[in-house]
C-alpha cells in the first residue's frame, strides 16, 4: 500500500451485488454534500436566524403580559387571545372579532373581484399569438413599476368627488352627482383589485397557457354547450391556478392596511393597522404578538387547505 | 329533431335485404375551407351510406382533419353544405349534432373517472339517471372494460384509454361515429387487435363510422370504402380493392402500397387491348379494369384514353420472376433483368431488379420454397409483367 487507491464504499462487503450497486449510486450525492451544505447552508441559516427564530419569539411573546410602561413581562397568560376573541377586562366587546371579520371580508372581496377580472383576462392572454403574449404580460405587471404609495395617493385624486374622472362618470350617469368613490369601500376595493390583480392573473395564465383545448372540443362533441364546456372542461384545468392565485391575493389582502387607511377615510380598523398600532402607539407588544400569531395561524390553515385540495388533484396520477 | 335522428340511428341495425335508405347518413357537397392563403378544402363532395365504414386517407396536411372538424361542427366552412341524415347541419353548433368523436389523443377528462367520462354525454343531454346507469354499463361491456369504472384516465393503459374513448362516444348512439386516427398512438400488436374489434363492433351495431387516418394498411383493412385525399381534394373514392387494383393516378398508386411506374408510348389496338412501347420492348396492356369476381369476369371500360405518353403502374407482387435460359429470347411482356438486391422481410422476399436500360423494378414474392424466392443478387432472371396487372394512370 504505497498509494491510496479508490475503493467503492461497499466493495469489501459484496462485490457486484445489486445491493452494492444501489449503494454505489449514492456516492456522488454524498461527495456533493459539502458544496451543497455551503450553498444551501447560508440561506437556511439566514432564514433560521432572522425569520423562524423571531417568529417563534413572537409566538412566545403572545403569552406574556404588558407591563405598566409597555414592557413585556410575566406572568404567562391566555389573556391576549381571550381579548382577541372579544372577552376583555370590561366584559364582552366584539371590536376585535369585527376587525378580524372585516379584514377577512376585505380579503375575500378582493380575491373574488380579482378572480372575476383575471379569469377572462388570463384566458384571453393565453390564446394570444406567442409574440404578443410577452408584451401583454408585461402590461399586466406594469403597475408594479410605480411606487405603491404613489399609486394609492393617485387613487385618492382620481376617485375624489370633484376629480375629472368622477365628473365624467357622473356625466354618463354612473354614481351620484358630487359623490366620488373616495373615501369609502368603493375606492378601497378599486385600488386593492388593481394592486393584486397580477398575482391572480399570472398563476391562472400559467394554467390557461397549458390548457388542453381538445377537452373543450370533446365536451362540446358530447353535447355540452359553451357554459357547460367551460364548467366541465376548462374550469377543472384552471383550478390549480385559481387556488394558487387566490392564496397569493387573499393572504396579503387580508393583512393590508395602507389602502383601507388611505382610501377608506381612516375611519375603520383592519388587522393591519390594528397590528401596527399595538407595536407602535399602544406599545402592547404581547397583544400585537397574539394578533400576529393568530393571523399567521389562520393563513397556515388556508395554505393547508390548498395543499390538501392540490393533493386530491394529484391522487389520480400514479 | 335531434332525438328522432338518434333513435333512428340506434334502432336500425343495417339489414342487408332492406331497400336503400332514403338518405345517406352523411352527405357533403362542394366543401371549401381556406385558412388565409392556404386552401385546406377545395370542393369536397361525397356521401356515406348508413352502416358504412368509411375512411378518409391521406398524408398529413391533406385536409382530412379539417374535413372531420367541419363535420364535428368545430370549424366553419367557406362554401358548401353538410347534411346528416338528410337534415342540413352546415351551421349547427357541435353540441347539437348527432355525431360523436373518438379523438386521436382520446381527450378523456382527466379529473373524471371512467364511469363519469362515459356518462358525460348522457348527462349533458339530461338523460334520466336510471337510463344513464344502464346505458353506461352496457357501453362499458361493449368495449370490455368493466371493472375499471373508478379509475382515472391516467391510471389506464393506452389501449384501455382508447376503449373508454370509444365507449364515451358510442354511449350517445351517434348517427355517425367520427374516428380521428383512433389507433395512432398504440403499438402495432394492440393496434391490430383493436382494428379487428372496431370492425366487429361496427358490423354488430350497424353504425356508420367515418374514420380518418394516414395509415393506408389500416384504411384498407377496416373500410367498406375509402376516399384518398391530397391537398384538399379527393383524389379517388372507392372500395379498398378498387383503390389498390385500379388506382387512378400516381399519387393514389404510390400512397396505397408500393408501386412500380413504367413510362411508354401508347399504340392503341382496341379499347380493351393496348400495346405500349417501353424502353425494353412492347408491353401488352389490358386497360379495361377487367377483374374476376365470384368466378365471373367483370369488364369495365377503361377510364384512361390511349394517348401518346402513358404511365403504367404495376404492384411488386404482381410481377413474376422466371429463370433466364442462356439463349432464350424474351416473349412479349417479358424482360430480361438482373437481380441487384434481395431483402428478406419474413413473409415475403423483395427483389430489386435492374432492367436493360438501367431502370429498376421492385418485385415481391411470397417466401415459399419456390426457386424464384431463392434468387441471389447478380443472378439473371426474366420478369414477366402480366397484361392485366399493368394499370394505366391518368398522369
Amino acid at each position: 500500500m504505497t498509494e491510496p487507491s479508490y475503493v467503492a464504499p461497499c466493495a469489501p462487503v459484496s462485490r457486484g451485488s445489486p445491493v452494492c450497486d444501489r449503494k454505489g449510486t449514492d456516492t456522488p450525492l454524498r461527495q456533493g454534500l459539502g458544496p451543497a451544505a455551503l450553498v444551501c447552508g447560508v440561506p437556511v441559516l439566514w432564514m433560521l436566524l432572522f425569520f423562524l427564530f423571531p417568529l417563534l419569539g413572537l409566538a412566545v411573546m403572545s403569552f406574556f403580559s404588558r407591563g405598566p410602561d409597555g414592557e413585556v413581562t410575566p406572568p404567562l397568560t391566555w389573556e391576549n387571545y381571550r381579548r382577541l376573541l372579544g372577552f376583555g377586562e370590561l366584559g364582552f366587546d366584539p371590536f376585535y372579532p369585527v376587525v378580524l371579520g372585516r379584514s377577512l371580508l376585505l380579503g375575500a372581496a378582493t380575491t373574488l373581484l380579482c378572480l372575476l377580472s383575471a379569469l377572462p383576462l388570463a384566458l384571453w392572454l393565453a390564446r394570444l399569438p406567442r409574440r404578443w403574449q410577452l408584451m401583454a404580460l408585461t402590461l399586466v405587471v406594469i403597475p408594479f413599476w410605480t411606487n405603491f404609495l404613489v399609486r394609492t395617493y393617485a387613487w385618492q385624486v382620481l376617485l375624489s368627488p370633484d376629480s375629472p374622472l368622477t365628473r365624467l362618470l357622473n356625466a354618463v350617469g354612473i354614481g351620484q352627482s358630487g359623490a366620488g368613490l373616495y373615501p369609502g369601500w368603493g375606492a378601497v376595493l378599486t385600488a386593492m383589485v388593481c394592486d393584486f390583480l397580477p398575482f391572480m392573473v399570472l398563476p391562472i395564465y400559467v394554467a390557461a397557457e397549458r390548457l388542453n383545448w381538445t377537452l373543450v372540443e370533446a365536451a362540446m362533441d358530447l353535447g355540452a354547450n359553451r357554459w357547460q364546456a367551460f364548467r366541465h372542461a376548462v374550469w377543472p384545468q384552471l383550478r390549480p391556478g385559481v387556488a394558487a392565485g387566490s392564496i397569493l391575493v387573499f393572504l396579503p389582502a387580508t393583512g393590508q392596511f395602507v389602502v383601507p387607511d388611505l382610501l377608506g377615510g381612516a375611519k375603520l380598523a383592519f388587522l393591519g393597522n390594528l397590528l401596527q398600532q399595538q407595536f407602535g402607539p399602544s406599545r402592547d407588544w404581547p397583544f400585537g404578538a397574539a394578533l400576529a400569531t393568530a393571523t399567521l395561524g389562520l393563513m397556515l390553515l388556508a395554505l393547508a387547505w390548498r395543499a390538501r385540495s392540490a393533493a386530491r388533484q394529484e391522487t389520480h396520477r400514479p | 329533431m335531434q332525438q328522432e335522428t338518434l333513435t333512428v340511428a340506434s334502432s336500425e341495425p343495417a339489414a342487408g335485404a332492406e331497400p336503400e335508405p332514403p338518405h345517406p347518413a352523411v352527405e357533403c357537397q362542394n366543401l371549401v375551407r381556406r385558412f388565409g392563403s392556404v386552401t385546406a378544402l377545395s370542393g369536397v363532395s361525397f356521401a356515406i351510406r348508413k352502416g358504412e365504414f368509411f375512411s378518409l386517407l391521406g398524408p398529413s396536411g391533406c385536409g382530412k382533419t379539417t374535413l372531420l372538424r367541419v363535420w364535428e361542427g368545430m370549424d366553419r366552412i367557406d362554401a358548401g353544405w353538410v347534411r346528416l341524415d338528410g337534415v342540413d347541419m352546415t351551421r349547427t353548433p357541435p353540441h347539437r349534432r348527432p355525431v360523436n368523436t373518438v379523438f386521436q389523443s382520446y381527450a378523456l377528462f382527466p379529473h373524471l373517472n371512467v364511469w363519469d367520462n362515459v356518462a358525460f354525454g348522457l348527462r349533458m343531454k339530461g338523460v334520466a339517471a336510471g337510463d344513464v346507469e344502464e346505458r353506461v354499463r352496457s357501453a362499458l361491456r361493449l368495449v370490455q372494460i368493466e371493472g375499471l369504472e373508478h379509475r382515472r384516465p391516467a391510471q389506464l393503459s393506452g389501449g384501455q384509454q382508447q376503449r373508454v374513448a370509444l365507449a364515451r362516444a358510442l354511449v350517445n348512439e351517434p348517427l355517425v361515429l367520427l374516428l380521428d386516427e383512433p389507433l395512432g398512438a398504440l403499438d402495432l400488436q394492440l393496434r391490430r387487435q383493436l382494428q379487428t374489434e372496431l370492425r366487429q363492433l361496427q358490423r354488430r351495431l350497424g353504425l356508420t363510422f367515418l374514420h380518418v387516418t394516414h395509415d393506408q394498411e389500416e384504411a384498407l383493412a377496416l373500410s367498406d370504402r375509402v376516399a384518398v385525399m391530397r391537398a384538399g381534394r379527393i383524389e379517388q373514392l372507392g372500395t379498398p380493392r378498387e383503390l389498390y387494383e385500379q388506382p387512378r393516378n400516381r399519387f393514389v398508386a404510390r400512397f396505397l402500397g408500393q408501386c412500380n411506374l413504367i413510362e411508354g408510348e401508347c399504340l392503341p389496338q382496341s379499347a380493351f387491348d393496348w400495346r405500349v412501347d417501353t424502353p425494353w420492348g412492347l408491353l401488352e396492356v389490358r386497360p379495361s379494369g377487367a377483374r374476376t369476381e365470384r368466378m365471373e369476369t367483370i369488364e369495365t371500360p377503361p377510364r384512361v384514353s390511349c394517348r401518346n405518353r402513358v404511365t403504367l403502374a404495376i404492384r411488386p407482387e404482381r410481377i413474376q420472376l422466371l429463370p433466364a435460359g442462356p439463349l432464350r429470347q424474351p416473349l412479349p411482356n417479358q424482360v430480361l433483368a438482373r437481380i441487384q438486391d434481395r431483402v428478406y422481410t419474413g413473409a415475403a422476399v423483395e427483389y430489386r431488379v435492374v432492367l436493360p436500360d438501367q431502370s429498376t423494378l421492385t418485385v415481391s414474392l411470397p417466401n415459399d420454397a419456390s426457386p424464384a424466392a431463392a434468387c441471389q443478387p447478380g443472378q439473371r432472371v426474366i420478369c414477366r409483367l402480366p397484361p392485366e396487372a399493368l394499370i394505366p394512370l391518368d398522369d
